[in-house]
């Protein structure tokens, strides 16, 4: 054989993953609407292809495990067993296993783990019913809609349009049989044999054929054309003894009835069949490429908006030096609609690296299920905006954060049933999860409807650790407050619980999002919600720089660090043991000379006019520069060999004059200059 | 026969050849990417003292060091004959600062000769060999061991605190 099997198992493991997120998708939606047959039907087929691929490649565990599962579905699909939360918890845990399989798969083993006890736990749910089963009476009523659809062919509408034709009347004549009826043929024979002397049965339901086998319950229906009237039909019928519950429906009523759900399921049926052609069409024009391509594609743009940046400057300094000519006025020209082009080429290969955050909102339902049941909290789930679009790196790296802000508004925002109820609030609590696009920015927010933060439980909390100094403390407003939850190991959970604390951990949150370009911010009030927002940039190839100088050297400074920027006022900065600082909204922050910290040439020459408040992770600090050049999108480069180890940059931008400009990473910066006692931050 | 071709391995190298200070010193060509003139240089803080900072080479960010920092003979003095012989291996990039580029050499590897015992300290392991060349002597370097021992000096210093 000599078949690349990595390369099989490659595509079996993304195709896998795929048909694991569609089969917790559809059960997650089961769960919820029991009588949902698309979902039992789509799961059902998750199972099936998880099973043929895996029996394929030779993972054989797996694929007797999802045949076994498969054939539990089955039965659900087919009627043979009424779904129950017992089997909904068995499909939960067979996913789970079959996503544990693909991880053991992943890592290169065979998916070889042991299933006994599961598999038994399925075969005993085949044998055995459980009696909490989910009322199915939707699906009944459902049902006999398709089944009166069903109800005539050609032939029988003929008959019915001559009867139109003739000026006769045509009625659908419902009844049934009494309970405990013994005598079921005769009964529904002599109704047939009153009615024939009325006019003419073209058709009965069931099937006369069934009917004389006694193949039905109690309930029969005749299509009966006949001069008579409704009232006649009705009488001669419920004079037949045995007979109860009698219904005659005009034909044209009944039939309005059956064109509204026959023509609403046709539309179902269309809408389906083209938002199925839309999928295969994008199918069939999709190709898969390799990150590492669209890297090499991002970082030509990324040359080109510098040749971009560059070409505007020569072009605005030859105008200037050689104004009226004609050559200069086509170089604008030309400059200008290359700009324009370099421009949407960019956003173009930006979307190529674009995913839809559904990519990880999808797993959520499940992880709040799971916990809700955990933590018996009722909660609604609210997910928007899944379709925005995120660079497939950040996508990447922002679900381990919002798993636990999602965690931490469940385990401590949310309150239990029982004190949402004494609270006068609602029973079930709300946690809302949304994406969206704003500027260049994708935001993500995750609020819930729960308790919210106490600020003065924070401040005594603070107290207690001496993170912040007690009269600062006491000018901090309840936004700073909130911010101090950011700091490492602080939390203001009375008790750390085994699922999360709130506050524990909320500096990883920070540092992740920080390092990916983002910001990470909360606001709440008390008893009635708490609400995190995340901002990321939507690429981490380009972003927005605030451009500084300091002394001659130019720096980038990230937007998103930067909090404010201002003009040095003398009487601004105080001294605390020979330490610059400066009150920022009540807060006393460090100030740091750049020039300083970057042991600028000559920087005892040059006044630091200008201050440049920005995050890090611990802590607010200010910077001092000597002048403001102004926002700009830089490329963000790699600095490339032995330059990349040094703290406090993390890349390097190439200006519109060709020169570089370094990017600050503030979180290395300040740990650096902590590092050397420059100062004592936080 | 066969052992005899394989050690008689004798081929041709073809070498850029510089000056620093008042030696010379080769780098094998195909490691060359290209010499350009010295250009405007952003400075890095806190990077090891003979990096002179980072240029920009049509987009690419290539840090450039100063070679005689480097191999401790005091600093380049820039004049119009200032070069960067830009080098690439294995996918670095970096610029180095020599006084002058004098000529491309082509010679046989049999009249290179291993390092004379004199050399020692920091740039004796970088030395593939010595060439005397017209009564020159040229001093071979190995760019792939440059990159490692600066890598891990530039690791030393940085942990130093230098």
């Amino acid at each position: 054989m000599d078949i690349d099997v990595n390369e099989y198992r490659s595509i079996f493991l993304e195709e896998t993953k795929e048909l694991i997120e569609q089969f917790e998708k559809s059960l997650l939606e089961l769960e919820k609407q029991p009588n949902n047959t698309d979902a039992i039907q789509s799961l059902f087929r998750a199972a099936h292809t998880i099973k043929g691929s895996s029996s394929s490649l030779g993972f054989d565990s797996l694929a007797k495990f999802t045949h076994s599962l498969e054939s539990l579905m089955d039965m659900v699909r087919s009627s043979k067993l009424s779904l129950n939360q017992n089997i909904i918890n068995i499909l939960f845990k067979g996913l789970d296993f079959i996503q544990e399989a693909v991880d053991d798969i992943e890592e290169g083993h065979n998916g070889d783990i042991d299933s006994s006890e599961l598999v038994s736990m399925i075969e005993k749910a085949k044998t055995s019913p459980s009696e909490l089963s989910i009322p199915t009476v939707d699906s009944v009523i459902e049902k006999n809609v398709v089944r009166s659809l069903d109800v005539l062919n050609e032939a029988e509408t003929g008959v019915i349009n001559e009867a139109f034709i003739k000026g006769l009347n045509v009625f659908v004549v419902k009844f049934s049989l009494a309970q405990g009826c013994q005598m079921k043929y005769p009964r529904a024979y002599m109704v047939l044999k009153s009615l024939e002397q009325l006019g003419e049965i073209f058709k009965t339901l069931p099937a006369v054929t069934e009917i004389e086998q006694e193949k039905f319950d109690l309930d029969l229906t005749y299509y009966i054309v006949t001069k008579s009237t409704e009232e006649e039909i009705k009488n001669v019928v419920q004079g037949i003894a045995e007979v109860e519950m009698v219904e005659v429906l005009p034909y044209e009523s009944a039939r309005t009835e059956q064109i509204q759900s026959v023509s609403q399921e046709n539309i179902e049926k269309d809408e389906k069949s083209e938002i199925k052609v839309k999928t295969d069409f994008k199918k069939s024009q999709t190709i898969r490429i390799s990150v590492e391509r669209l890297d090499n594609l991002m970082n030509l743009v990324g040359e080109l908006v510098i040749d971009r940046t560059r070409l505007i400057k020569i072009s605005e300094d030859v105008g200037e030096a050689l104004s009226g000519s004609d050559s200069v006025t086509s170089l604008s020209e030309v400059t200008t609609h290359m700009g324009r082009t370099i421009n949407l080429l960019q956003d173009e290969i930006l979307r190529t690296r674009m995913l839809p955050v559904s990519h990880i909102f999808e797993r959520f339902p499940r992880l709040v299920r799971d916990l809700s049941h955990q933590l018996n909290k009722q909660i609604d789930f609210i997910v928007s905006g899944e379709e925005t679009e995120l660079d497939k790196s950040i996508i990447d790296e922002i679900g381990e954060p919002l798993v636990h802000l999602i965690r931490n508004s469940l385990d401590h925002g949310v309150e239990s049933p029982e004190e949402r109820k004494s609270k006068g609030k609602p029973e079930r609590g709300k946690l809302k999860l949304s994406a969206k696009q704003e500027e260049g920015y994708v935001v993500i927010q995750i609020e819930d409807d729960g308790r919210g933060l106490n600020p003065d439980k924070i401040r005594e909390k603070a107290k207690k650790r001496d993170i912040v100094s007690p009269n600062i403390l006491d000018q901090m407003d309840d936004q700073a407050l909130f911010e101090l939850l950011f700091l490492p190991g602080f939390s203001t959970a009375d008790k750390v619980s085994e699922v999360s604390g709130r506050g524990v951990g909320l500096d990883v949150v920070k540092s992740v999002v920080e390092r990916l370009n983002g910001s990470v911010s909360l606001i709440s009030k008390l008893g009635e919600y708490t609400r995190f927002t995340l901002k990321f940039p939507l690429t981490l190839a380009i972003i927005q720089a605030l451009l500084v100088k300091v002394g001659k050297e130019v720096y980038a400074l990230p937007l998103n660090v930067v909090l404010e920027t201002r003009f040095l006022e003398e009487e601004e900065v105080q001294s605390i043991q020979s330490q610059q600082v400066t009150l920022f909204r009540g807060e006393v922050l460090p100030v740091l000379r750049l020039a300083d910290i970057f042991e600028t040439p000559g920087k005892q020459d040059f006044n630091e006019n200008f201050l440049v408040v920005v995050s890090t992770s611990d802590k607010n600090v200010v910077l001092s520069v000597s002048d403001l050049i102004g926002n700009s999108e830089v490329v963000i480069k790699p600095l490339g060999y032995i330059v990349n180890r040094v703290k406090g940059f993390f890349g390097a931008t190439i200006l519109g004059d060709g020169r570089v400009a370094l990017i600050v990473d503030t979180v290395s910066l300040m740990s650096a200059v902590k590092e050397k006692n420059f100062i004592k931050v936080g | 026969m066969e052992k005899d071709i394989l050690t008689s391995d004798v081929y041709e190298i073809q070498l850029v050849v510089f000056k620093l200070a008042k030696e010379f010193y080769g780098i094998e060509i195909s490691s060359v990417q290209e010499i350009i003139k010295i250009q405007d240089i952003t400075r890095v803080p806190k990077a090891p003292g003979f990096v002179e900072g980072v240029i920009n080479l049509r987009g690419k960010i290539v840090p450039i060091v100063d070679l005689r920092r480097r191999f401790e003979l005091g600093q380049t003095e820039r004049t119009k004959d200032t070069r960067v012989i830009v080098v690439e291996t294995s996918g670095n990039i970096v610029g180095f600062i020599v006084d002058l580029v004098t000529e491309i050499l082509r010679f046989s590897s049999d009249s290179l000769e291993p390092p004379p015992p004199i050399f020692s300290g920091i740039d004796a392991e970088y030395i593939k060999g010595v060439a005397k060349v017209d009564e020159r002597l040229i001093v071979l370097l190995d760019i792939n061991l440059m990159f490692k021992g600066e890598e891990e000096d530039g690791l030393k210093m940085l942990e130093a605190g230098k």
